[in-house]
Formats: structure tokens, sequence, C-alpha cells
């Protein structure tokens, strides 16, 4: 496991120089830099806009550009914000622990409904229950985030009234920021009353966002179940006279854990970076939308540097799940 | 939420009792809290009109200049130095360990422009250097110098006259900070707190920003006007327009900043909704590059205008919230010529004058529409759809084109577009603001003139304009020259859109500004 571990660092640092490159070079290559987009309709003399530039070093050689941006990034140094005037570090360290939250929830919604939805459809397959999960799942997988978000306010925070529209937190709460972790700052600030609001808060986001993990989960769930559920080992177990469930959930289950597992990681990282726009739709304070709105403004060392914390995590993230996985497969364990 | 919502109502219908707590769902986040860095809207909205005061200000809801941390001005005969008289009761707010000292005087002025001008200036470089607005708009180079005369009057000396000066001290940038709070930041080593954490003399007090998510202000109680109605202002930001709109119908705030047009008919229904609007200070226009052929010849340019049915877009684009537009200047501006007749929808003349241009079989011809939705073109797609249809009618044969926001900018600054749509906000309610900006001959390597249109009898009418220091002269000179506009025809003007604006029933006493940046110090909650 530890061989693995190694390996897979060394193998980081190239796809992380190829990372740098293209996210260095990608945004530079389109027209339009940050003095456009501050100058906006206006416009401004040759001269203005020559010293704008210079003030933010865009006048150097590219090569020299991208030599200072390595060369900081190593010293842990990722530049600062154009816009913000902010280290992209504190820029990011602001904003991450908001995607996490809404990431862990949103994921911890689609296991917790995701797989007994998958169990069960297995178990009975081609009952109506199998068909009915099945072809809520599809369409589940198929809606757009932006119409199921803004359905799911319309519903829940309109017709009944039960959630908010969005935000965080109530802004009647001056709630101190610590962690940046809303239900943990929240519990801190004010007890239960405030992190039962705070939950309130997350819930449709969560649900949004989770919605496509679900629907993911459930058809990964009842797929590998019911060809585990084919193999010889279940016959035996049946043989021998375990109940049904026994042998759905600890034989069947415990055999189909390791690709649920894998789905489950692979929609984690995804998530980390992709939740632009339900953190757009419910005002989510997160990096998706941050990164957005750093490429329509063009600040090019929040998507240098960015990026490059991005992909760390997201390999991060697929480490982490690789080496759950040897320790779930004991197969795999040995082979490495 | 409902128990929530229950406790804001009741926290803001017993007044004498509970604090009144203002929320506003704002549309992005600021970029800084010193309006001084700042270009766009979030930044001054979040900054400008609620933590600092300028020199002088816009009378609320007007673009009329008015006293403001100065008492009085006066202009000198030549029209270079201008000397402000400061007020002496201005207090600047406290937060923290900082405690001001002292009242305003002219320390703070002339450290809040050599911050800006001098490049050795200690807080120069302090959070970038970068004085877009400023450096963009020529100020670095108009302004010689600014001095302290004494401790109540400030002189600034000018490179040359420049009437638009005095407004210009209004704009959002102008923002004087507190010198003892630069120092005091100097001295524990964080500097740059003072664009990130500001103190300003300005009705409200800035609490606490939590990045894209809330901002947290509370009344300044030493306020020079006097203190402010509300007790608190959080700004609550919400990046989608029709999310912002259900949070205003379930309570969450109070105002919305840019409601969108579609949702205008729904929200004028509802109870719950009260919608303000006044005629914009803007321009929407398609601008016609006379470098270019066909567009040099004056006759084609004419034959556009008559071929685009501009009525129609008003009702089909803007939904009714605008007026056609016949010149650059809206007409709420002063020095407006409203005695031009505008050229009317008429293909027929179209046709006529295509003819008499050479090109009776018409042309192709490429259009540029506008990528994002502005105040003063809500939809550059689909009146690009309507203006292909129109010129059709006449032979021109219109290829539509588009690219992301910046790289539109970019390429249409450099002049390579035949026709493209674009507009203008006003930043001061000066005249010269609109024709000089987008129609002088400077602007052309500045890349704001889209018409690359530099006509010597037009230009040098603006230019005598903007050194003119009486008004009744100097609008006859812009009266003129919008004559001069209007026969040579560098773009379609289009429209001038109305700004609207959605706030909760119980929203009283708030101000429409026709510059844009939000003033809340006046409202009051019923």
């Amino acid at each position: 496991m530890w061989r693995l571990f190694v390996h897979r660092i060394l193998a980081a640092i190239p796809t992380l120089i190829g990372v740098s490159i293209l996210s260095f070079a990608l945004i530079r290559m389109v027209p339009g830099d940050p003095v456009t987009m501050m100058l906006g309709e206006r416009g401004g003399s040759p001269e203005a806009v020559a010293e704008l530039r210079a003030a933010l070093g865009l006048d150097r050689p590219l090569l020299e550009q991208y030599g200072l941006f390595i060369s900081r990034a190593l010293k842990g140094d990722l530049g600062q914000s154009i816009v913000a005037r902010r280290p992209v570090w504190d820029e990011f360290k602001d904003r991450f622990p908001a995607t996490v939250e809404l990431t862990v929830v949103a994921l911890l919604f689609g296991v917790i409904i995701g797989l007994p939805l998958g169990i069960s459809a297995a178990a009975f397959r081609h009952t109506w229950w199998d068909r009915l999960v099945t072809g809520g799942v599809l369409i589940a997988y198929s809606l757009p985030i932006f119409w199921w978000g803004l359905l799911l306010i319309l519903v829940f925070s309109i017709a009944l009234g039960v959630t908010p529209v969005a935000g965080r937190i109530p802004m009647v709460f001056d709630v101190d920021a610590r962690t940046g972790f809303m239900l943990i700052d929240a519990w801190w600030s004010g007890g239960f009353e405030v992190f039962w609001q705070s939950l309130r808060h997350l819930a449709l986001p969560a649900i949004a966002l989770g919605t496509i993990p679900l629907a993911a989960i459930v058809r990964m769930t009842r797929a590998t179940l019911l060809e585990i559920l084919r193999e010889d080992f279940i016959r035996t177990a049946r043989a021998k006279g375990a109940p049904e469930w026994r042998v759905v959930a600890v034989h069947g289950l415990a055999n189909a854990l390791i690709p649920i597992v894998t789905v489950i990681g692979l929609m984690g990282s995804t998530l980390l970076t992709g939740a632009i726009l339900t953190e757009t739709i419910f005002a989510w304070p997160g990096i998706g939308k941050w990164l957005v709105a750093s490429v329509t403004a063009r600040d090019y060392p929040v998507l240098q540097g960015g990026l490059l914390l991005i992909c760390i995590i997201v390999m991060s993230v697929n480490l982490l799940v690789d080496m759950l996985y040897s320790w779930l497969n004991p197969l795999v364990r040995k082979s490495s | 939420m409902r128990a929530i919502i229950g406790l804001i109502v009741a926290a803001i219908s017993i007044p004498s009792f509970a604090e009144k707590t203002f929320v506003y769902c704002s549309e992005a986040s600021p970029s800084t809290f010193n309006p001084q860095l700042g270009t766009d809207g979030p930044t001054f909205n979040a900054s400008s009109r609620m933590i600092y005061n300028r020199l002088v200000d816009f009378k609320p809801g007007t673009t009329e200049v008015v006293p403001s941390l100065a008492e009085k001005w006066k202009v000198s005969k030549d029209g270079k130095r201008y000397t402000f008289t400061l007020r002496t009761d201005v207090q600047f707010q406290s937060r923290g360990e900082f405690k001001p000292a002292r009242n305003l005087n002219s320390e703070d002025v002339v450290f809040t422009f050599s911050r800006m001008l001098d490049p050795k200036h200690p807080f120069h470089k302090v959070n970038g250097g970068i004085y877009e607005y400023f450096t963009s708009m020529g100020l670095d180079q108009l302004i010689k110098s600014v001095k302290a005369i004494d401790a109540k009057t400030v002189e600034f000396e000018l490179n040359r006259p420049e009437s638009p000066f005095i407004a210009n001290m209004g704009m959002d940038f102008a923002s004087i900070l507190s010198a003892e709070y630069a120092n005091f930041l100097k001295g524990k080593g964080t500097p740059e707190l003072l664009d990130l954490e500001p103190i300003g003399s300005g009705p409200f007090l800035w609490k606490s920003y939590a990045k894209d998510n809330q901002i947290r202000y509370e009344a300044h109680t030493n306020y020079f006007e006097g203190r402010a109605k509300l007790d608190k202002v959080v700004f609550a930001i919400t990046p989608d327009a029709s999310v912002r709109f259900q949070r205003l119908k379930a309570g969450e705030c109070q105002f919305v900043a840019e409601p969108s047009p579609q949702d205008l008919k729904v929200m004028k229904d509802l109870k719950s909704v009260q919608v303000a609007s006044s005629p914009g200070l803007n321009v929407g226009y398609l601008a016609m590059n006379v470098t270019k052929a066909p567009l040099d010849k004056k006759d084609v340019r004419l034959a556009i205008y008559h071929a685009l049915n501009r009525a129609a877009y008003i009702d089909a684009i803007y939904l009714g919230q605008a007026q056609v537009a016949k010149g650059p200047l809206p007409p709420t501006m002063w020095g407006y010529n409203g005695s031009i007749a505008d050229y009317a929808y008429d293909p027929t003349k179209a046709k006529e004058l295509l003819k008499k241009a050479g090109y009776a079989n018409g042309f192709d011809l490429e259009l540029w529409t506008l990528p994002v939705s502005r105040p003063y073109n809500p939809s550059g797609k689909k009146m690009g759809e309507l203006m292909q249809a129109d010129l059709a009618k006449v032979g021109i044969r219109l290829k539509l084109v588009t690219y992301d926001w910046p790289t539109y900018l970019a390429k249409a600054r450099e002049g390579q577009h035949q026709m493209l749509q674009i507009g203008w906000t006003g930043d001061n309610g000066d005249p010269d603001n609109f024709l000089n900006v987008l129609l002088g001959c400077e602007a052309v390597a500045g890349g704001s003139n889209y018409s690359r249109w530099c006509f010597k009898p037009f230009d040098s009418l603006v230019q005598k304009a903007r050194v003119e220091t009486n008004q009744a002269k100097r609008t006859k000179l812009y009266l003129q020259a919008q004559e001069i506009f209007h026969q040579e025809v560098p773009w379609v003007p289009l429209a001038h859109a109305v700004v609207f604006k959605a706030m909760a029933p119980q929203v009283a006493g708030y101000k429409l500004s026709p510059l844009g940046t939000e003033q809340f110090y006046l409202i009051d909650l019923k």
C-alpha cells in the first residue's frame, strides 16, 4: 500500500506541471486581459492601458511570467488575485469550506438514500418497485441542475414555505466564521437553534447537488448487486440456509461495495469542482462560482493558482479512494 | 422560516423596541471596499455611498452637484485652480481599536488623491497600485497637484481647464479616506486593511464581510448629516436574478439588485413587491465602423438607420421599458437637443439611399451582437435577429457574430468590427461624459469611440465645451454638436432604457439615482 502511495505521488508531478502550463497558456490564448475587463465599455488611452498592464506585470515576456509563477508556487505563493487584491490562497481558503460542506452533505444525501434504494431494487428485481426506482433514477440523472434547483425553491420555499430560498444562514444572525463550515460555526455561536437554521439552508442545495450522485449510486448498487447475486458463493450462502436479507445485505453488499466506493469517490471529486450551477442558484459562496467569475474577469493568478489547487485536491481524493479500495479488497492489497 | 420572517416583520414593525435591519440582495461580490480600486457596480454599491463621502455629491435622485464634505468651492479665472473649503464637523467612524482623534481635515483629502497620483506615495502600491477608473478618465494626467492650504482648505491645480472636473469629484473613486486610519494601520504593519476593512465618514460603519456571502453594516452614530434611520444593513450576495426575486417574495430581503425585465410584470402585480422606476442615464446604440467600407459612406449609414424599425425593439427587447433614442444624450441630461427630428423607419427611403450609394443589390455585412445583458440592452442576440430581418428587407445580408464579453470588448477596441451593439451608462451627469468619451477623436485610440468616427467639426465643439466654465455657453456648444452627429450618422441610436428597482412594500424614502450607485441612507422601514 505504501508503494502505491509513493508511486502515485511521483506520478502526480508531471500531471501538475502539465496542468500549470495548460492553465497558464489557455487563459492567455483567448483575447481580452484583466485590463480589458477593468475598463469595460469605457476603454482607455493606449498609455493608460500600457500603464495598467505594466503594473500587473503583463508586459513581460510570457516565459518570464510563467517562470515567475512556478518559482513562486514552489515556495507556496500562488500570487495575488487581480480583482480582490488578496493572495489567491487566502481567497481559496475563504471559499473552500463552503464547497466541502455542500459536497459532503450532498454525498451523504446520495449515499443514505441511494444505497437502500439500489439494494431494494436489486432484491426485488423486475417487480413494480424495481421499475419505479430505475425509472425515477433515470429522470433524476437527466435533470438539469439550474431547472431542478429552481423547482425545489418554488415548491419547498415558495409554495410550502418550509425551507429558505438561498444563502447559508438567516440574515438576523451574525455568525462568526471561525472554521468556514457554517454548520460548525453556527453551533459554536448560537447552539442548536442556529445550527438547525443553517441545516435548513443547506437542505435544498444539498438535494439539488446530491441528485445526480444519488442516481449514479442507485444504478451502480443495483447493477453490481444483481451481478453478484448470481455468483456461486451466493448460491452457497442460500443453500446453507442464510435468510434472504442476510444474503443480500451481508454477502452481496460487502462484495458490491468496491465499485460503489469508486463511484462515490469519483462523484466526490467532481462535486468539489463542479458545483458551479448549484452554488450560483443558491447563492452558495464556494469555489465553483469563484472560478467562473474569474474567467469572466480574466483574473489570471486566480485561474492559474486555483486550477493548480483543484488539481491537487482531485488527485488527493482519487488517491484516497484508491487506498480505501485496496483496504476493502484484499486482492488489490496483495498485488500492490 | 415562517418564525424568522415573523421575527423580522415583528422587528421592523415595532421601531421603538427593536432594531431596523435592512437586507439588500445584491448581485455579485465587491472586489474591495475602496471605490478608488473598483470599476464595477457591486464594489461601488458596497462602499461609495455606504461607507464614504466625497467633496461634492449628487443630490439624491438627480445629477445635480451639491456640497458634501466641501461646503463651498471656488474656481480660478483660467479654470485651472479649484479651491475647496471643507466642513469642520465631519467625524470618521470608529471600529475596534481605531478611535479617530480628530475630525476630517485637508490632510485626508490630500492623502486620498496623492495615493492615486503619486507613485512614490507610501500607500500607492498597497493592494496593487492600480486606480483604473481614475486613470481611464485621464485624471492622473489632468491633476497637476493637490495641496492643503490650511486645515480646512484644499487646492487642486489642473494642467488644463476642464469643466466636468467638479462633477468628477462626486464620482465613486473620489471618495475621501481617513489619513489617520491609514497611519494607524501602517503602524500596525497591516496597510492593506485600508481597502479591506474600511473606515470612512459615511452613514454606515462596515462590520464584517463573509466572502461571496454577506456584508454587514451598522449605522454610523456620529454621521454629520444625521444618523441613518436604519440600524443595520446586510448585503446578501445572490447572483441569480430569479432567486433574488424569490428571496424578495419570501421576505429574506427587502431590496433586490438588477431585477430581470421578464419578472417586472409579475412584480408589478404582487402586493408584496413595490417597484420604483426612472428614466436611466444611458444609451444603447449600434456603432457603425466608419473606417470600414461600405460604412464609410454616409448614405449607407443613413440607409441602415432608416431600415431599422427601432420602435419595435422597445417592445420586443426592452418589454416597453425604454424610449427610442434619437441621439447620443439621454433626454434627462442637460444639454440634450430635443429639437432634432429623428429619422423615420422607412425601408423605401433606405433602398433609395443604397441605390444612390451604388449598392442597389445590397451587400454583406457583419453585426456583432452583445453577449451579455446590460441595462442599455437586455438581449443583444434577439435584437440582432430583428435587425437581420429588418435589413434583409432592403437587401443588406447581415451575418450575426458574437464572442464572450472580454473578447468582444478587446476586439471591438481594436476596431475589428463592422457594426456592433454597445451602449453606455453615464458616470457623472455631464454631457462630456457621453459626447467626448464615446465620440471624441481621442477616444478612437482609447477604444471607446466604437464607430472610430473622428470628425473635426464635432470634436472641436466638444473640446471647446470641455474647457468652457459657463454652463449656458456649454449647452449651446453641445446642442450644435448633436446637430452634427445627426447629420453625419456615426451611430444608429437605439434606446434609453428605464431603470427600475424592486423592493418590499415597507421600504420608504428610497431615491433612485440616475447614476447607478445605490444609496440606502435615506431609507426607512415602515
